[in-house]
Formats: C-alpha cells, structure tokens, sequence
C-alpha cells in the first residue's frame, strides 16, 4: 500500500515542479524539504484541498449506496 | 493536505552565464580574483566595442571560445560580492547568510539584491538560448558570420553542458536524501513530446 508520494519534476533548466499526493497533514511540505536537502530552499507552496474533499466525497458515496440499497430492501 | 510547489528561478549552473548576469547588474559587482572571468569580460568587451578592428574582433572571439572550454571545468564560486555584500553558494543559489526558507533573517535591501541577480542569471539564460537573438554585437563580414555562429554553438554547449551536470547533482542528491528517509524512487527522461527536456522522479513509501 501506498504511504507517501512525491511527484518531482526537473524541468529543462533544472529547476523544480513538485507535488504530493496521498499525503496527510503538514509533514507533505517537510518531506518534500528532506528529499530536496541541498538542491532547493522551498518558500511558498500551495496547500491542495482535495485530498480532505477526496475522503469526504468517497464516505458520502458509500453512505448514499447503502441508503439506496436500503430502500429496496 | 497535499501540497503542490513550483521552484520560481531557474538554478544557477553555468559561469559563463553568471559571468553575463553579474555584468548586466552594473560596475558593482566583484567575482574575485578570478582570473578566467577577467580575461573573459576582458574579451566580451573587445568584441562588442564598435571601435575594435576586424583582426583584434577575430582574435577576441577565439579568445572567449578557447576560455568557455577552460571554465567548462570551473566550479561557480563559492562567494561574490554585490554592493558590497557578500553572497555565498548554495542550493544552485547565490544567498545572504542567515538565508531560510523562511527568509525571515534576511533584510529587504539583500533580498532585492538576490531577486535582482536571480532574474539577471535567467534573462542571459533566455538571452543566450534565443537562436533568433545575436548577442556578440554587429556582424560586419561573412568571415565573422561564421566565426560568431561558431561562438554562440560553444555558449550554448557550455551552458547546456552545465545543467546536465546540474541535473545529475540533482539525481545523486534526491536518491540519497530519499533513500535516507525510507523512500524508493523511479526516474523517467523524456525527450519527446510535451514534458521534452524534463525529467520526473516519483519517490514513493510503502507500508
């Protein structure tokens, strides 16, 4: 299973496009500072929402098949 | 939270294009005693003075050819000084000291100065790429032409042969850095299509 995962891109130039997926809470940013340890000083970031938006959408899913299901019975 | 982060300047790799920024930015600069980067400006000077004859542009140009190969294996310097202040090397960057990601211990006058030489590095970058773009001065003969054409191709070369070195710093250091903190990485070239010239690496922990 999947824990962490950091997308790197290294452009032409050799500067860096980045960004995290299924990763939860602040620690994202600090990894991302660790792996590129004497390369990069990372200033701004943008947070991305979706991964909170994502669990949420999936429960509703769920929960909404199961009324469904219920109903038919 | 997931993140996403794009680096907002191109790193800063080649000599001979720190050389141009440094330049560009005005008399107040000094590289130290670097001896190559005086011949070199030495040189550039000789070539774009409308009052050097054809002979000593000729000479000036196989001069500046012959020191781009000498600098190939020159490291960027550790310090240089701009207004006085003292920036050292680091992270492909030149910064103050007390430099964070925060920035916090950074005055707004130092900081200009390193947002300043930063966009300097990538406008000589842009400059020296630009095929459309002659940046050694006027052309007066067909002998010229090709001798200019054949100085530009060594610019070029040589910048380009410093990101490759760059880019393999980059490669050691992430597989080093990630494999410190558990991580397993996938590193993917692309010379073709949309992403041509970038390279992606995927750093992955498992459970």
């Amino acid at each position: 299973m999947v824990e962490e995962l950091h997308e790197v891109w290294v452009n032409a130039d050799a500067s860096f496009d980045c960004e995290s997926h299924s990763i939860k809470g602040e620690k994202c940013i600090d990894e991302l500072r660790k792996i590129l340890a004497g390369l990069a000083i990372i200033e701004d970031f943008n947070p991305k929402p979706e991964f909170q938006d994502n669990r949420d959408g999936k429960r509703k899913t769920k929960s909404s098949k199961k009324q469904h299901r219920g109903r038919k019975k | 939270m997931s993140y996403t982060w794009r680096q907002v300047s191109a790193p800063m790799t080649s000599l001979l294009v720190l050389e141009r920024a440094l330049y560009s930015l005005g008399g107040f600069i000094s590289i130290g005693s670097n001896p190559i980067l005086k011949k070199l400006r030495e040189a550039q000077n000789n070539l774009s003075n409308p009052q050097t004859t054809a002979k000593d542009r000729k000479k000036a140009c196989e001069k500046i050819i012959q020191l781009i190969r000498q600098i190939e294996s020159v490291p960027l310097p550790r310090e240089i000084k701009v207004g006085g202040l003292r920036l050292r090397y680091e992270n492909f960057r030149y910064v103050m000291d007390g430099y964070s990601s925060t920035s916090s211990g950074v005055p707004g006058r130092e900081k200009m100065l390193m947002l300043e030489l930063n966009k300097a590095y990538e406008k000589e970058c842009k400059k020296l790429m630009d095929t459309e773009n002659q940046i050694i001065g006027e052309i007066k003969t067909i002998e010229e032409k090709e001798l200019f054409d054949r100085l530009m191709v060594e610019m070029r070369k040589s910048h380009t042969q410093s990101i490759k070195l760059a880019k393999e710093k980059i490669f050691q250091t992430i597989n080093e850095n990630a494999e410190k903190e558990g991580y397993s990485v996938k590193r993917s070239k692309f010379k073709k299509g949309k992403n041509a010239g970038r390279e992606q690496y995927i750093i992955v922990k498992r459970s």
